[in-house]
Parts: C-alpha cells; sequence; structure tokens
C-alpha cells in the first residue's frame, strides 16, 4: 500500500516537472526543437511585420542643358560668313546656355520581403554561398526634391514627373551612369542574404 | 520514502533551471555569433548623394556664365550594435531577446568631384568680387541633406535591424524587446 502510494506520488510530481519544465527540456531534445523555418514565417507572414527592406538611399539630380553657340562665335561666325577671302570655317565648340536641375530623393530595396524569405531558391542560394542569383533591388520611393531652371533653357524637364516608370528608368539609368548601380545591387544583396541566412540550418 | 521523492523532485527542478540558464547563455552565444557574421549589412543603410552644384550670372555684353560641378559623397547610416548589449532576459515568466541599440550616426565614406564644365574656359564663379568657396557649398548642401533625410534614414536602418531580430526571436521562440540606448 505504502509502495503503491509513492509511486503515485512519483507519478504525479514527475508529471508536474515534465509539464513545467517542457520548455527547457524541449531545447535539448530534437524530436521536439523549437520551430520550424515553415513556422518561423507563417507567423511573420501572419503578423505582417516585415514588409519592405530598405537597402540604400540617392539624391539623384537630372540635368537637362541646352547646348548653343557663344554670342562671340555668333559674331565671328557672321563676320566670316561675310569675307569673301573666308577660310573653311571650323566646327564650333556647343557650350551650355541654360539648364533645368531636377532633384529627386530616391530610395532603393526589396517590396515584399517575406515572398523573398519563403521562396526555396532563395533561400537554397544564400545557403549555399551563392548571393548573387538573388533578386536585384529596385526603386521603391521616388521624391521631387527642386527645380532650378536658369539661362536659355527652352525643355520641359517637368514634365518627366507625369511619367512615373519613365522617370524610374531614367534614375536607374543615372545611377549606372555614375557606376553608382552595380555597388547598389551587390550591397543590396548582401542585406538581403543577411536574412535570409538567418533561416539556413 | 516519501521525503526521498520530494528531494528527488527538488533536485529534479533545481538541475532543470541551471540547464535553463546554461540554455539561455548557449541561445545568447548563438544569437550574438550571427548578429557578428551577418548584422554588417544590416545594421546600416548606405546614402549617396550626387550633388550637381550649378551657378548662373547673367552678362550684357558677351555671353552668360554658367558653372557646373558634379560630385558624389557617400556617407553610412546606422547603429553600432555591441553584442554585449544582446541579452536573453525573463520577464513575467517569458524569455525575451533584449537588444540596447545606440544612438544612431552618419559616418562619411568618401566624396569626390566627377567633372566641371564652365561656358567660358577657365571661368571661376565670384560673389561680391570674392570667388565662391564651392566646396564649402558642396558641403552646406550635404549637411542640408542630411539634416532634411538623415533622421529618415536612420528610420529606415533602425527597422532594418529591428526586422532582423523579429525573425531572430521568433527563431527561438523569444519576445522581442528592442531598447533606445
Amino acid at each position: 500500500m505504502k509502495k503503491s502510494l509513492g509511486i503515485l506520488i512519483c507519478c504525479i510530481l514527475g508529471g508536474v516537472a515534465v509539464f513545467f519544465s517542457y520548455d527547457k527540456l524541449s531545447q535539448h531534445l530534437p524530436f521536439i526543437q523549437g520551430k520550424s523555418t515553415t513556422l518561423v514565417l507563417a507567423e511573420l507572414q501572419e503578423t505582417h511585420e516585415i514588409d519592405k527592406l530598405y537597402t540604400g538611399f540617392y539624391m539623384i539630380p537630372l540635368l537637362d542643358i541646352n547646348k548653343g553657340k557663344l554670342k562671340r562665335q555668333i559674331v565671328q561666325d557672321t563676320l566670316q560668313a561675310i569675307n569673301p577671302f573666308k577660310e573653311t570655317p571650323q566646327q564650333p565648340e556647343l557650350v551650355t546656355l541654360g539648364y533645368c536641375l531636377r532633384k529627386y530623393a530616391v530610395s532603393i530595396g526589396y517590396e515584399d520581403v517575406m515572398e523573398i524569405l519563403s521562396t526555396d531558391t532563395y533561400r537554397n542560394a544564400v545557403c549555399s554561398g551563392k548571393i548573387e542569383s538573388l533578386p536585384s533591388p529596385h526603386i521603391l520611393d521616388v521624391n521631387p526634391v527642386s527645380t532650378k531652371i536658369e539661362g536659355k533653357y527652352t525643355g520641359s524637364c517637368q514634365v518627366l514627373d507625369s511619367y512615373s516608370e519613365e522617370r524610374k528608368k531614367i534614375l536607374m539609368q543615372e545611377l549606372q551612369k555614375n557606376n553608382i548601380a552595380e555597388n547598389v545591387s551587390k550591397k543590396s544583396k548582401k542585406s538581403l542574404a543577411s536574412f535570409i541566412s538567418l533561416f539556413c540550418k | 520514502m516519501l521525503r526521498r521523492i520530494c528531494a528527488l523532485f527538488v533536485i529534479f527542478l533545481c538541475s532543470c533551471t541551471e540547464i535553463d540558464n546554461n540554455n539561455d547563455r548557449e541561445i545568447e552565444k548563438e544569437i550574438r555569433a550571427t548578429v557578428i557574421k551577418e548584422g554588417t549589412y544590416i545594421s546600416s543603410l548606405e546614402a549617396t548623394y550626387l550633388i550637381t552644384w550649378t551657378f548662373f550670372i547673367k552678362n550684357l555684353i558677351q555671353s552668360d556664365d554658367i558653372y557646373i560641378q558634379k560630385d558624389k559623397a557617400s556617407f553610412k547610416y546606422g547603429f553600432k550594435i555591441d553584442e554585449n548589449t544582446i541579452k536573453i532576459i525573463r520577464k513575467n515568466g517569458r524569455k525575451v531577446l533584449q537588444v540596447i541599440l545606440p544612438q544612431g550616426e552618419r559616418v562619411a565614406i568618401d566624396r569626390n568631384t566627377l567633372s566641371t564644365e564652365t561656358t567660358h574656359t577657365g571661368y571661376r564663379p565670384q560673389k561680391d568680387g570674392c570667388y565662391i568657396d564651392i566646396d564649402q557649398e558642396i558641403n552646406d548642401e550635404l549637411d542640408k541633406i542630411d539634416k532634411d533625410y538623415g533622421k529618415e534614414h536612420l528610420k529606415f536602418a533602425k527597422e532594418n535591424i529591428k526586422n532582423f531580430f523579429r525573425v531572430l526571436a521568433k527563431k527561438y521562440d523569444l519576445e522581442l524587446e528592442i531598447i533606445d540606448g
């Protein structure tokens, strides 16, 4: 009788102990261990906590210029034209006579991080060290900062703001022209890879 | 007999607490190692400012004077995370990943002039009879950009860090607490 009471108490205390120490035990026993990648992703998706990933900011000026001849060149050309002993005129160098300077604040990164995190191909690529196959970043936001028009400018630089896709294309080209685009892409992929690597085993 | 069982139970619970503490430290170590390895690119954002500084003077007789200088300056906006400020603590019976973030900062990386262009060869912009310090003008413009956008850049850098730690906390089944240092 005394023995069976002892076993019963032992079982109850054992049960209570396992109940309260489940968390602790679970971290040591592989078969009941933590959360799987799928579960972590599902939880993150549910809470909508992670949205965009900003990887860089750029101030990009777009300079639209009107070129033409200097006044003195026009005088020289006129004199040359009425000169009966004229030599073959040289092609004059054209200079900037007027310009429109537009400045844009541009942010670059990834729109839907959760979708990328949930893609097996990208995860496998990062986990095997091939981050170059990650998607390239793109322009997330464009904000016109200022416009300055000076001199003899006859263009219509502000029209560009009516075509957002065309504007993005031109701003991206500007980054490429100044050898920034490649660097942007490389660093953005590294930032994204840092996130994805958290899911590597 | 009963006394022995109770003693065993107490020892079991004590050893569990000890395992638990050791386990917290293990996870803490693992998280710190991950932050050291992967956190570099997440803890800061790079900002590149292309500056086109222009100067225009209208002339009566000769053509107007125009000066255009293009510069490129890069900065890093972010937080220097000290791994020692990443801790696992207990709060109301829950395990919490506590991260103390220092003040955000801007670090200049580089700056260089890409090109200059003038209407008249050798022209240097002047104001009130003195040559303009173009370098200073560009620095002032960079400071203005920083004043207008710096805080926003730091906000996004902070959001990236938060997201990084959100994933880490979820992975180890911890709650997350980010404290501004």
